[in-house]
């Protein structure tokens, strides 16, 4: 009986001490976790109050209320020095993911569930081209080159004294790597890829091959009309034909390839899900000048729109010096303000959206000979090590072509992708420029040299001038590109950017926006904006033309807006059909609707599903009607539902499909909410949670009440939201801000700045920026560091 | 002096986990605590002691350091729990982790004094 009650006790006993010491994904066990010294209890909070660091730098940074650092220094490499010790504090770990994503390094933190992130950047070799354009900066920037290495030296700064301050170090059982000045070079790579590497040629190309051009162009317009675009269309710039680029009209549409990199959170599907462009992404800029507003003074309005985690992707301080002040959005790891204002300008970004991705369709044999310029070429291979926490290397074999990276859809199609924001970008030092600018002829010659990713950038001083640039390097492709599929077999000629700014500037309309929509109407290939919905552009631009006075706010309640505009389209549809009388009840509650997407509302619930329907029948039409795999954009399609003179060859029932509209709505409604579906509101499909950046289930906060959808100014899509909002208004020749973000100042789940903006944010409240000159008129401080 | 030595091994168990840095190491260590303890303590409601002792320990520094883990609160609720589950994963877990491993190492000494035919005095010889 004793030996069986000792078996019992070490069978026990063993089973505990497995459940204790499994890893919980890439975090460590349970009994790691929550004994003392190995666990969370270690890690102590930062506490408020007066701390005095000795250093051979002399500066004082004061952290208000909401974890805003204000760096008051005597030179720029002062302040740069002070913002790298605050990022560092507040967000080393983010800082530290993502340069390793960009490396191809993360698996050295995460171990091999982050294989398929690094499997795909590594080949890239941005760790290389980080390095290499800093030695550039060194030889011809040295200013901008110290700039960068004063960052780095506060950055490390911090690590040195503060192993141990971030829970989620600890979780990892890591500690911080030391930070290397290069590093601040590599997310512009990572902000390309969320923001560029968009690649829809295949379908694109399916679109040019098997419609007729009238049909194209009725349901799939590259240069519509009547768009509301970024800048006027008079400004053409010189375009150079490149006659070596044929064009490949028989490919097929692309086999989406299944993940097969499963595990606990899934951290390696997650990092690597990126969007087309025409799904959901967005971000919002737009500047009134003075004659449109109250105060006389311009108001300038900026919502980027990014996929939302904690912490989020940007970061607000606010640096002062003998020779700039400046205030704004910083990312993590980069020196700069991206979005902000200082004493004379103010600017803000939008994603451009432009095509930088080239497919090219190759003849290959033997699986590893490829047909180039007549002459069978092999592959080039190269092997990648890449090193993975707790196991051995894992060895990389890539292969690619003079056009780039190869890509295998499907069982034996062979294609190639060059993706131009892979090139080294000069972005960070553009922006260096940017937020030192004191009028718009600065502000434009810095963003000359921006490069990748494209962005709009508004502009407006305290001159009372505004202003828009599309910076951003642009492509000088055949003239006749429009996203077509290339033929691989051609010689390869590398295209170089056009030698042109975007621009426009005291447009007499008194007001400038962008919303990621086409930036020209012209025969210049930007992108597929065509392909999507224009439908937010289109308000924006209703809103700011139709009010003469505006003030701030008006401004931040029209960046909270929750109209879609859409709506129209369907009241329209639903005054030329006749609705059968079982989908009375839908008709009679949206013909009371006025379009707001509020979270309170039940008919927003029902429009977003009849919204939805709409979609999949555009997609049933275009596979069986038009025989191709893109729809047509929502748009286009209720254009073509309403319009009474057109109709596809071959004829076409359109009630049918309008029939079929309502039944699928009136199904999922009941099948979804039963017969009170009169009863739910909106938010029952609207709320949203956003993620830890690590993915770890809780960690992330649920959104409920909130309203919006893809189509309305204050986005709201599965993927895509505001990841902060900001208004700065010129008020007799200053500039002030007020702004929100959607999370926090600090990455650290310990600290109550990780989410303390969420709440506000979702209001659509915001909080009024300190910037003075005098740290003595700062309020709230609550910590103060004292370099000397 | 003898009942100091009795509740020294327990004590030694929690000490070492605010020392050391490594949990492979912890775990092994209050393993071996637990089976040199075998040959000299009081073999009397062994897991009972060392689980008793543990959660008063980690209990006290748990309520002194709470603050630090506010966020694991948030945690279990969006995972749908209930936030007291915060005092079973640390102190009652960590207390009952030592417990089950100081006593696994025991029950292994214990078995081999016995194969050994050794008395608990014989065994306190050997080793003390």
């Amino acid at each position: 009986m004793k030996t069986v009650k000792i078996i019992l006790v070490v069978i026990v006993s063993l089973a505990w001490i497995f459940v204790t010491t499994f890893n919980l994904g890439p975090l460590g066990s349970l009994g790691e976790l929550t004994t003392y010294k190995t666990g969370l209890l270690s890690v102590p909070l930062q506490n408020d109050g007066i701390r005095e660091i000795t250093s051979d730098h002399k500066l004082n940074i004061y952290v208000d209320d909401i974890g805003i650092p204000h760096v008051y220094s005597s030179s720029k490499n002062e302040a740069a020095y002070g913002l790298g010790y605050m990022h560092a504090k507040d967000r080393y770990f983010q800082m530290e993911m993502i340069s390793r994503i960009v490396q191809g390094r993360l698996s050295e933190l995460l171990s091999a569930q982050t294989l398929k992130s690094d499997k795909f950047w590594i080949p890239y070799e941005f760790e290389q081209k980080s390095i290499e354009l800093l030695e550039t900066y060194k030889k011809e920037e040295p200013e901008f080159y110290a700039y960068l290495q004063a960052y780095s030296d506060g950055v490390n700064t911090y690590l040195e004294n503060n192993e141990n301050t971030d829970p989620l170090y600890k979780a990892l059982g890591e500690t911080p790597r030391v930070w290397k000045t290069e590093y601040s070079l590599l997310f512009t790579w990572y902000m390309s890829w969320t923001l560029t590497y968009f690649d829809h040629h295949i379908e694109q190309q399916e679109l040019l091959a098997e419609l007729p051009e009238d049909i194209r162009d009725y349901f799939y317009p590259l240069q519509p009309d009547g768009m509301n675009t970024i800048l006027p269309s008079n400004t053409v710039p010189p375009s150079v034909n490149v006659p070596n680029l044929g064009l490949d009209y028989s490919a097929t549409a692309s086999v989406e390839t299944p993940n097969d990199d499963q595990s606990l959170f899934n951290l390696g599907d997650k990092l690597m899900s990126n969007h087309k462009f025409y799904q959901g992404i967005g971000s919002n800029n737009w500047v009134v000048n003075n004659a449109k507003t109250k105060n006389k003074g311009n108001i300038l309005a900026n919502d980027p729109h990014l996929y939302l985690t904690l912490p989020e992707a940007f970061y607000e301080a606010h640096l002062v010096t003998d020779t700039f002040k400046v205030y704004g959005f910083t990312i993590p790891g980069v020196p700069v303000i991206v979005s902000g204002h200082n004493d004379k300008i103010s600017w803000g970004i939008t994603n451009g959206e432009w095509d930088l991705v080239d497919r090219y369709k190759l003849q290959v044999k033997e699986d590893s000979l490829y047909l180039n310029d007549g002459k069978w070429v092999p592959f080039e291979v190269e092997n990648y090590t890449i090193k993975v926490k707790g196991k051995s290397d894992y060895i990389q074999e890539h292969k690619s072509t003079v056009h780039g990276k190869i890509i295998k859809e499907g069982d034996d199609q062979y294609y190639a992708q060059h993706w131009y924001a892979g090139n080294k970008s000069n972005s960070v030092k553009a922006m260096y420029d940017v937020m030192q600018s004191q009028n718009w002829d600065e502000f434009t010659t810095s963003l000359r040299d921006y490069s990748y990713p494209p962005q709009n950038f508004v502009y407006s001083d305290v001159e009372d001038n505004i202003g828009i640039v599309c910076a951003g390097e642009l492509p000088e492709r055949n003239t006749d590109y429009v996203g077509q599929v290339l033929d691989g077999t051609k010689r390869y000629i590398p295209a170089k950017s056009l030698d042109s700014l975007w621009y426009d500037f005291n447009p007499e309309k008194k007001f400038l926006f962008s919303a990621n929509q086409q930036p020209i109407q012209n025969n210049i290939y930007f992108g597929a904006h065509g392909l999507k919905d224009n439908y937010r552009a289109k308000r924006i631009h209703s809103l700011l033309e139709g009010n003469e006075s505006w003030d701030v706010q008006e401004i931040q309640k029209m960046q909270t807006d929750e109209i879609d505009i859409s709506f129209k389209d369907f009241k329209e549809l639903m005054k030329n059909y006749t609705i059968q009388d079982e989908y009375t009840d839908i008709v009679k509650e949206l013909t009371s609707w006025d379009g707001n997407m509020s979270d309170e509302a039940n008919q927003a619930l029902l429009y977003e599903i009849l919204r939805n329907v709409s979609i999949e029948q555009a997609k049933q039409f275009a596979n069986t009607k038009l025989q191709v795999n893109k729809e047509p954009s929502l748009q286009y399609f209720l254009k073509y539902l309403n319009d009474k003179e057109y109709t596809i060859p071959g004829g076409d029932n359109k009630q049918e499909i309008v029939n079929a509209i309502f039944a699928k709505t009136d199904s999922t409604l009941t099948h979804r909410y039963g017969n009170q579906w009169k009863n739910v509101s909106y938010n029952t499909m609207s709320e949203f949670t956003i993620s830890n950046i690590m993915f770890i289930p809780g960690l992330g906060e649920k959104i409920e009440n909130i309203g919006g959808n893809t189509n309305t100014i204050n986005i709201n899509t599965e993927t895509f939201h505001p990841v902060f909002r900001a208004v700065y208004e010129i008020n007799d020749g200053q500039i002030q801000a007020q702004t929100i973000m959607a999370g926090g100042q600090s990455g650290m789940i310990n600290s109550k700045h990780y989410k303390d903006q969420i709440e506000p944010w979702k209001k659509g409240q915001y909080k009024t920026v300190q910037f003075v000159n005098n740290p003595n008129k700062l309020e709230n401080i609550k910590n103060i560091i004292k370099f000397n | 002096m003898k009942k100091i030595l009795n509740y020294l091994p327990y004590i030694v168990v929690l000490i070492i986990q605010f020392l050391i840095d490594n949990y492979t190491i912890i775990l092994i260590s209050i393993i071996l605590i637990g089976f040199i303890a075998s040959f000299k303590i009081e073999r009397k409601k062994v897991f009972l002691k060392s689980f008793v002792i543990a959660f008063i320990v980690f209990a006290t520094i748990f309520l002194m350091y709470q603050s630090r883990v506010d966020y694991i609160k948030d945690l279990l609720v969006n995972l749908g729990l209930s936030s007291a589950f915060i005092y079973v994963f640390f102190p009652l877990l960590n207390a009952l982790n030592t417990a089950i491993l100081f006593f696994f190492g025991y029950k292994i000494g214990t078995l081999f004094t016995k194969k050994k035919g050794m008395s608990k005095e014989q065994a306190i010889e050997i080793v003390g």
